[in-house]
């Protein structure tokens, strides 16, 4: 730490000063014929490229940033990124030769920027790494490999029934308030000291719920490992459009850079990232005005043609790295929010149709006090079970039996009054399992305790304990079992998967825990 | 509609070559050089003004009336100009505008072989500055160069050059904006 | 005790028998009292009365042998047994006692044992929690030290960073201006020849 000295800034100054060229290059000119909605129709630039950086000057000499989008014949469109009132018609456009990128690396960590990657949390200057192109072209078949890491959200009812692998594209969809970004920011703040970075796009949203979020990381040290991207619902559409593409790229460097931030290779690994998408239907509307404002030409939902494309290109740059590629990951979570359970509609389809499976939250649910309130029945992950871990996988199976056979025993004897021993059993044992599945926000579980705890259940130990205690048990139970009996844990995390001793010991050890529980009423 | 473009884009050239031609015919190189610069001034007018364009190229007015708008709004420009522009706006191409302004350069380097380069700097020039200066461009660009000087004291400085949509911007209050900007927004700011 | 009884049992015969024949030999006594006639006559009984009375007496005996003994006998029998069951039971009972005694005493000691080792866990489970919250205490006080760290560190970073920022202005208008004023057309011109020949090329791309 130095001290602020007049001194040292002037050291710094001269050490700038000493790097300044003077040379001068030729550069494409252009001038705004036509500016509005955040829209600039420029004159000239025969040479722009498609996505090109374009820096728009106006008459003070103030610069604002612009994307290339429309090359046509006489004129190119472009969008702003940033102060779109600042610019008039008749001010010059500069073509800059690189396509928009972001800066990008390691001292990012626990920040806040804004999708241009300047910081926007008052913390001080961030002192890139590099940068990377805003549009990558997702890595070819050869350089990837087949999902095989769990990515664990430390949620029951996710891990258990429909598992997540590093490198996945796990969509969680369902209405507003229906607890979509609380499942991602579990999923964040579950990864601490796993060696993974966590980065949260932030679409549209309000700056106060950001803050929220910012704040909730920070209170469980999670922002130590975690970037957020912000466009809130005040910046320009091309802000709210460029911010997922501006997160995956900084989450891309950690993936093709090593710790040391060189190039990942065989020896070399690359990290694993996880990436929070909120929410891409914000980002659909956001590129809609943006595409209507350009005067393409709308499709179905009036959104462009190439929403689709734009999406599924977003979505694909989610990767699992071979290991000659250092085996680095992106894990994508994106969020769509739908319309009254619509999922049928536009969006939805489309993000339904790109994704390795997906998280539904019900609002029936959420309102039943079933929180997560993941609906199990149609959530799927498609690649997820490969890379679950085996115990997990020893248990799950008997939990989605029985909460299959439960909700159709539940839907079938509403009906009824008598039923037989069998059935009732079963459905006890389903609204136990259900109930099993609750759990409290910014709780993460780790994964054997999951385990542990589906196998309690799985083995009828819940039954006959009152249902309204079962959340109460498993805390209870696992707590005793880390303080106690800390040896089975360290058996199953050794081996990874139930033994025939480890059972035993754990049957024990449950058939102890449940003489002392005392049920409240 | 590729027919539709071609119609267009051989309008655009006609406009042009005839405006080159007439030009030519009337005052040699000085005249489409004059017509030159008034044109380049009429088209920022005409982009900073919409009202002014939106007239021109609305059908609410028959096209007598967007003729006699044009005539008036152009009249202190050369007669072979606004002549055209007259009947850009009668025929209802005014939105060309800039499409033939491009023609007309294309033309001008095509059939004269000249190219302009627009030289802003602080001071005037002196001959010796002007043949350095010409001597350069007309080796980039391979065509005779005529130079259209202009003072801009807001430069502090230094020489800003542009032709056919290139600038070289070599004006000391970008490089010190430049300078700024390297001060500023650099991050190492000692070693802590 | 089945030889005690019968003893008993014959007793009891010898002593009807001996009754029997004081009535026999007395009926005399009891009439001469009556008629006040004194004399051995007053003792010896009246033949005339003794004799029906042997006879009725040795009738009775015979039927009460033939037909009550048995039955009496029976009865005894009877109660003996109940006798020897309740004395039976009650051993049994004793033994029963005794032996679910010796179980409470031992569910007594089990129970004390799994208090104790319920205590011995609660405290171990309770140390271990306070060692975790110790523990977790300490290292959020690091790393709320650490953070607060940082944030200074931050903080310094941003100022050293608008600091610089605002001497980067002002040097550079500082510049500007002398730039502006101090220089003569003819030191403007070389510098315009300079950066002409400095300059990239139009055709550059």
């Amino acid at each position: 730490m130095t001290e602020i000295t007049a001194k040292s800034i002037d050291e710094a100054l001269r050490k700038q000063l000493d790097a300044l060229g003077t040379s001068v290059e030729s550069r494409e000119v252009g001038t705004v014929i036509q500016v509005g909605d955040g829209i600039a129709r420029v004159d000239g630039l025969k040479d722009a490229m498609a996505g090109e950086l374009l820096e728009f000057t106006n008459s003070e000499g103030q610069t604002v940033y612009g994307m290339a989008q429309n090359l046509e014949e006489d004129e190119v469109g472009a969008v702003l990124l940033g102060d779109v009132t600042a610019i008039k018609e008749n001010d010059t456009v500069k073509t800059t030769g690189r396509l928009v990128e972001v800066p990008s690396g390691r001292e990012m960590l626990g920040r806040v920027v804004n999708p241009l990657g300047m910081p926007i949390d008052g913390k001080g200057p961030i002192k890139a790494d590099g940068t990377r192109p805003v549009e990558f072209k997702a890595p070819g078949v050869i350089y990837r490999k087949p999902v095989h890491e769990p990515m664990q959200t430390g949620i029951l009812a996710v891990d258990a029934m429909i598992p997540i692998g590093r490198g996945q594209r796990e969509l969680i969809i369902g209405d507003r308030q229906t607890g979509k970004t609380a499942i991602a920011i579990d999923a964040i703040i579950n990864q601490k000291g796993k060696d993974m970075i966590c980065i949260y796009v932030a679409i549209g949203q309000k700056a106060s719920t950001v803050a929220g979020v910012v704040e909730t990381l920070e209170k469980y040290d999670a922002m130590d490992y975690t970037i957020i991207v912000n466009a809130s619902a005040s910046d320009s559409a091309p802000m709210q459009y460029i911010a997922p593409m501006a997160g995956a790229a900084i989450g891309e460097y950690f993936v093709y850079n090593g710790e040391d931030g060189k190039p990942a290779g065989p020896e070399n690994k690359g990290r694993a990232v996880l990436i929070v998408y909120d929410d891409l239907s914000k980002q659909a509307v956001a590129y809609r005005q943006m595409s209507l404002t350009l005067r393409r030409p709308p499709g179905r939902e009036a959104y462009p043609g190439d929403i689709f494309y734009l999406h599924s290109r977003l979505l694909e740059r989610a990767v699992k790295m071979s290991d000659d590629m250092g085996a680095g990951s992106m894990t994508a979570l994106p969020i769509i929010e739908t319309q009254a359970g619509d999922v049928s509609a536009y969006i939805p389809t489309n993000v339904i149709s790109i994704t390795d499976g997906q998280i539904y939250l019900q609002t029936d649910l959420f309102f039943q006090g079933q929180r997560p309130a993941v609906d199990v029945g149609i959530s799927v992950s498609r690649v997820g079970g490969s890379a679950q871990v085996k115990a997990m996988k020893q248990v799950a199976g008997t939990l989605r039996l029985d909460l299959a056979s439960y909700r159709e025993l539940k839907a079938f004897t509403q009906f009824g009054s008598d039923l037989d021993k069998a059935t009732q059993d079963q459905l006890n044992r389903g609204a136990h399992m259900t109930e099993l599945l609750k759990q409290g926000r910014y709780n993460p579980m780790p994964v054997m305790d999951q385990a542990v705890a589906i196998y309690a259940g799985g083995h009828g130990y819940l039954d006959s304990i009152p249902v309204e205690d079962v959340v109460r048990f498993r805390g209870e139970l696992l707590n005793y079992l880390h303080a106690s009996k800390a040896e089975i844990f360290d058996a199953l995390n050794k081996e990874q998967k139930f033994t025939d001793e480890i059972e035993t010991d754990l049957t024990a050890a449950i058939e102890a825990f449940k003489l002392q529980f005392a049920p409240s009423a | 509609m590729p027919n539709n473009r071609r119609i267009q884009k051989e309008k655009v050239a006609a406009y042009a070559t005839v405006l080159v031609d007439s030009a030519y015919e009337a005052g040699g190189q000085d005249k489409v050089l004059e017509i030159r610069d008034q044109f380049e001034r009429i088209l920022s007018v005409v982009r900073s003004h919409m009202d002014l364009s939106n007239a021109m190229e609305s059908s609410s007015y028959t096209p007598e009336q967007r003729k006699t708008l044009a005539r008036e709004v152009f009249a202190q420009a050369d007669p072979i100009l606004a002549e055209v522009l007259a009947i850009m706006a009668e025929r209802g191409d005014f939105a060309l505008l800039s499409r033939v302004w491009d023609s007309y350069k294309t033309e001008l380097e095509r059939k004269l072989d000249v190219v302009v380069v627009d030289v802003t700097t602080v001071v005037e020039l002196d001959d010796h500055l002007r043949e350095v200066i010409i001597n350069k461009t007309q080796a980039d660009l391979g065509h005779n160069v005529v130079l259209r000087e202009h003072i801009d004291k807001s430069l502090l400085g230094g020489i800003l050059m542009s032709a056919n949509g290139r600038r070289i911007d070599a004006s000391v209050v970008s490089q010190l904006e430049h300078a700024r900007n390297v001060l500023k927004d650099s991050t190492d700011g000692g070693e802590c | 005790m089945k030889m005690r009884a019968k003893k008993a049992s014959t007793r009891l015969g010898a002593l009807a028998l001996a009754a029997g024949f004081t009535t026999l030999a007395f009926p005399a006594l009891a009439f001469a009292s009556e008629e006040e006639s004194a004399g051995i006559s007053a003792i010896l009984p009246d033949m005339l009365e003794f004799i029906p009375m042997l006879v009725a007496f040795i009738i009775l005996l015979i039927i009460l042998g033939k037909f009550g003994w048995p039955k009496f006998e029976g009865m005894l029998e009877k109660r003996e047994s109940t006798i020897k069951d309740a004395l039976e039971k009650s051993e049994q009972n004793r033994i029963e006692s005794e032996r679910v005694l010796v179980e409470y005493k031992r569910q007594l000691d089990e129970a004390k044992d799994q208090a104790s080792s319920i205590v011995a866990e609660a405290r171990k489970t309770g140390e271990a929690v306070q060692a975790d919250i110790t523990a977790k205490a300490q290292a959020e006080a690091a790393a709320m030290i650490e953070k607060a760290h940082a944030a200074i560190e931050a903080e310094k970073k941003s100022a050293l960073a608008e600091l610089q920022g605002s001497m980067a202005d002002l040097s550079v208008s500082v510049a500007s201006k002398i730039i502006g004023e101090d220089l003569s057309d003819e030191e403007h011109r070389k510098i315009i020849e300079r950066y002409v020949k400095e300059a990239g090329s139009f055709n550059a791309e």
